[in-house]
């Protein structure tokens, strides 16, 4: 005799199985938030980690070429300006064909290319330097926009490009920047709560601190020597 | 019982009296479900703590790779310097390695560098520590280099590249160092040496002035580290002052002549007599304009003094009192003796030879009437910017008071020779420059002078110096290189002037080693280059 269930029975299944359904709706729903929320925790560590590696590589970078320079006291290869910190390294290094003249505007040199136009150039021997624009490159002649202060020989002297990055907040959008030379600035890192970013030019130590929006009361740290700053630095 | 095949599977028995027939496998299908859910979720969360766990093992790697390779590059470092130090310089070299050496640096050769450190090139670190290990390869590039009629110096080019590398990982990590490392050799400016101790003694005897501290060696200007003292028993500082006596009379002296009685008198304008002569001070003037100033017999005094953008000299001898000026800018000189003036429109040279020895030397002020007297004040200054003044004795040399170059820069009472154009070199050379007779060549810093004296020259003595008075503080912001040094119950600190340790620069008339030499001006870490 076929026996099928009751009405009671069937309701009481019918419970016992949405509860069960329902539990475990609710445990994927957890285990979902848990799991969005670290894959989330995860990224952001990551963006803040490859951001914080960004700016350790280019204070290591800071200086990189310029230690006679830097000895000079003509350029420094970490500077701070309001809130924007400017790195400056060496991009390149063009020969001179012929003595460089104070009161000239134009330089000699192997290598000009067109793009070196609006970069600033440090010129110097072993025991004075100066920094000046380019205006304008091309065939063999740097232009630039004020008259040489002092007289080099083409030998004895050296003629640095410099390559100068800029590290800002904006804090309206919560975007760190990073930008190299006259480009426009690029987003290192979104969603930035606090940015913080010391620098002891006697130590040549450096400490940046960020957190973000989605969680502020985390904060990423890191704390790194500028070496080449450090190979620059004056007693 | 072996079979060759499987076995077939025997039928179960009759299944059991299902209850609700066609409504089978609800309970199992749902077991799977739920099983399904649950292992999914499970295994996810796995897979996120292994994302984790790979992405902080790679930040760790990463750290420790990092320094493995820098410990790489300063390891390198550490055995460039380790085997510089352990050298003991200056080398002495033959006239033929010097040649060999000269020849191979000319053509772009490292030659030189592998005779300073004693090793072939390239060379190889490796070592480890824990799990860290690295391996640099130290190599070398010919840079700038200045060939000159006694020496030759050049600039390498020194890289480490280095690599960094864990236990059980295959990944490695570079870095790199690019550093200078300057070098002459040859008979090469003696002022290339910040301080030299170059006599029978000279290692023992410049340890020990470094470890009483009674001699402090501070940095150059501009670098980090202080230079090392050098320290031979070869006697490297000449008696013979000739190649600067036949530029101060504008003559030509063929080594190993001497100059004869005669040269000397038509240098100086004498009547052409076999008899000495008198003494008093020359300045040396022939067709093709103005030669150095040559004095013979003792000085009494001799003062310095810069103004007014006129070099100023006043020499006081038994004779009687002399005076120069000379004004770079106007092309003019003023030559006063007791007897006369004479005026010309043309600089002489400044170097002053005087035959004999030098009671007084020391820096002054110059009165309206053009009257030198000595100072105790150090910010008046007594060699004119852009003036390179070379004082050479036949005999004994006496500081009596502070010698200051214009141009320099006071920073914290501390001056920086750096922004100055002007140069000083005083060297007793303890040989009659007409007979050959041996003479003290000696520097006296005389009991006299002010207590701090601040001597801003490069000092060559042949037979010694000597500091006097009662705890003096003596600071040279130049070198001294010596055969003996007696500080007394002085200290005397040695500031180098950066401007003459370049070897690429133009050494200015400093005396040259006896033999040649070579000798290691510099080594200097430039950039790193890892990232």
């Amino acid at each position: 005799m076929k026996k099928g269930f009751s009405l009671l029975e069937s309701l009481l299944g019918l419970v016992v199985f949405s509860l069960i359904i329902l539990g475990s709706l609710e445990f994927f729903g957890t285990v979902q938030t848990v799991f969005f929320r670290l894959q989330s925790s995860q990224e952001n560590c990551q963006a803040v980690w490859v951001a914080l590696e960004r700016i350790r590589t280019d204070f290591v970078l800071a200086g990189q070429g310029l230690v006679r320079p830097m000895r000079l006291g003509l350029i420094n290869g970490v500077e701070r300006d309001g809130e924007t910190w400017i790195l400056r390294r060496a991009n390149r290094c063009p020969k001179l064909t012929a003595d460089p003249i104070s009161g000239r505007t134009a330089l000699d040199v192997t290598d000009a290319d067109g793009d070196l136009a609006g970069r600033v150039l440090c010129l110097f021997d072993e025991a004075k330097g100066e920094t000046v624009f380019i205006r304008e490159s091309g065939d063999g002649i740097l232009t630039l926009s004020s008259p040489l202060q002092h007289d080099y020989r083409a030998a004895d002297a050296t003629v640095i490009v410099l390559q100068k990055t800029s590290l800002f907040l904006e804090a309206s959008k919560g975007v760190l920047r990073r930008k190299n030379d006259e480009a426009s600035a690029q987003p290192l890192l979104e969603d930035v709560h606090a940015f913080e970013l010391r620098y002891d030019p006697a130590s040549c130590l450096a400490f940046a601190r960020v957190s973000l929006i989605s969680a502020p009361e985390e904060f990423y740290e890191i704390q790194f020597l500028a070496k080449n700053a450090a190979l620059g630095k004056t007693p | 019982m072996k079979f060759n095949f499987w076995r077939k599977t025997p039928l179960s028995g009759k299944p059991p009296e299902v209850p609700f027939p066609g409504q089978a496998g609800s309970m199992t299908l749902m077991s799977v479900f739920v099983y399904f859910l649950i292992s999914t979720l499970g295994l996810g969360l796995i897979a996120l703590s292994q994302t984790y766990r790979s992405w902080s093992v790679h930040k760790k790697d990463a750290v420790l790779l990092s320094m493995a390779a820098e410990n790489g590059v300063r390891a390198g470092y550490e055995a460039v310097s380790s085997a510089l130090a352990a050298r003991g310089f200056p080398l002495s070299l033959t006239d033929e390695q010097y040649s060999e050496l000269r020849a191979a640096t000319l053509a772009g050769g490292t030659e030189m560098v592998e005779a300073i450190l004693g090793r072939d090139l390239p060379m190889t670190i490796r070592d480890e520590a824990g799990a860290l290990a690295w391996t640099a390869d130290i190599g070398f590039a010919a840079g700038r280099m200045s060939d000159r009629e006694t020496f030759i110096a050049a600039a390498y080019l020194g890289t480490i590249a280095s690599q960094g590398r864990l236990a059980r990982r295959p990944r490695a990590k570079t870095a790199g160092l690019e550093f200078e490392l300057s070098a002459a050799a040859g008979r090469v400016p003696l002022s290339y040496f910040p301080f030299l101790v170059a006599g029978d003694d000279g290692p023992e005897h410049a340890a020990d002035l470094i470890a009483d501290r009674r001699v402090v060696l501070m940095p150059p200007e501009g670098r980090r580290v202080p230079l090392p003292p050098a320290a031979t028993a070869l006697s490297l500082i000449p008696r013979d002052a000739s190649p600067l006596l036949a530029e101060t009379l504008k003559i030509k002296i063929f080594s190993p002549d001497r100059l004869s009685i005669f040269e000397l008198r038509q240098a100086l304008g004498l009547p052409l007599v076999n008899e000495p002569v008198p003494n008093g001070v020359y300045l040396v003037v022939n067709d093709t304009g103005l030669g150095g100033v040559f004095i013979q017999g003792d000085a009494k005094e001799i003062v310095l003094a810069a103004d007014s953008g006129r070099q100023y000299f006043q020499f006081r001898l038994a004779e009687g009192t002399w005076r120069l000026w000379f004004q770079p800018s106007e092309f003019r000189t003023e030559f006063t003796s007791p007897t006369e003036t004479r005026t010309y429109d043309r600089i002489p040279l400044a170097i002053i030879m005087v035959n004999g020895a030098i009671a007084s030397l020391g820096g002054g002020t110059v009165d309206e009437t053009g009257v030198l007297s000595l100072t105790d004040r150090t910010d008046i200054p007594s060699i004119l910017d852009g003036v390179s003044l070379t004082i050479v004795s036949a005999d004994e040399l006496t500081i009596s008071s502070h010698l200051i170059q214009e141009g320099v820069r006071w920073k914290d009472g501390i001056p920086y020779l750096k922004d100055s154009r002007a140069q000083l070199f005083l060297f007793a050379s303890g040989t009659n420059f007409i007979d050959g007779s041996e003479k003290s060549g000696r520097i006296r810093i005389g009991a006299g002078g002010p207590a701090d004296l601040i001597l801003q020259a490069e000092l060559t003595a042949r037979d010694g110096l000597k500091i006097e008075g009662d705890r003096r503080d003596v600071a040279v912001y130049g070198g001294i290189q010596t055969s003996s040094l007696d500080p007394g119950s002085g200290f005397l600190k040695i500031t180098p002037d950066a401007r003459l340790l370049s070897p690429l620069r133009e050494p200015g008339r400093s005396p040259r080693t006896t033999t040649p030499i070579l000798w290691v001006t510099g080594l200097e870490a430039l950039q790193w280059n890892d990232r």
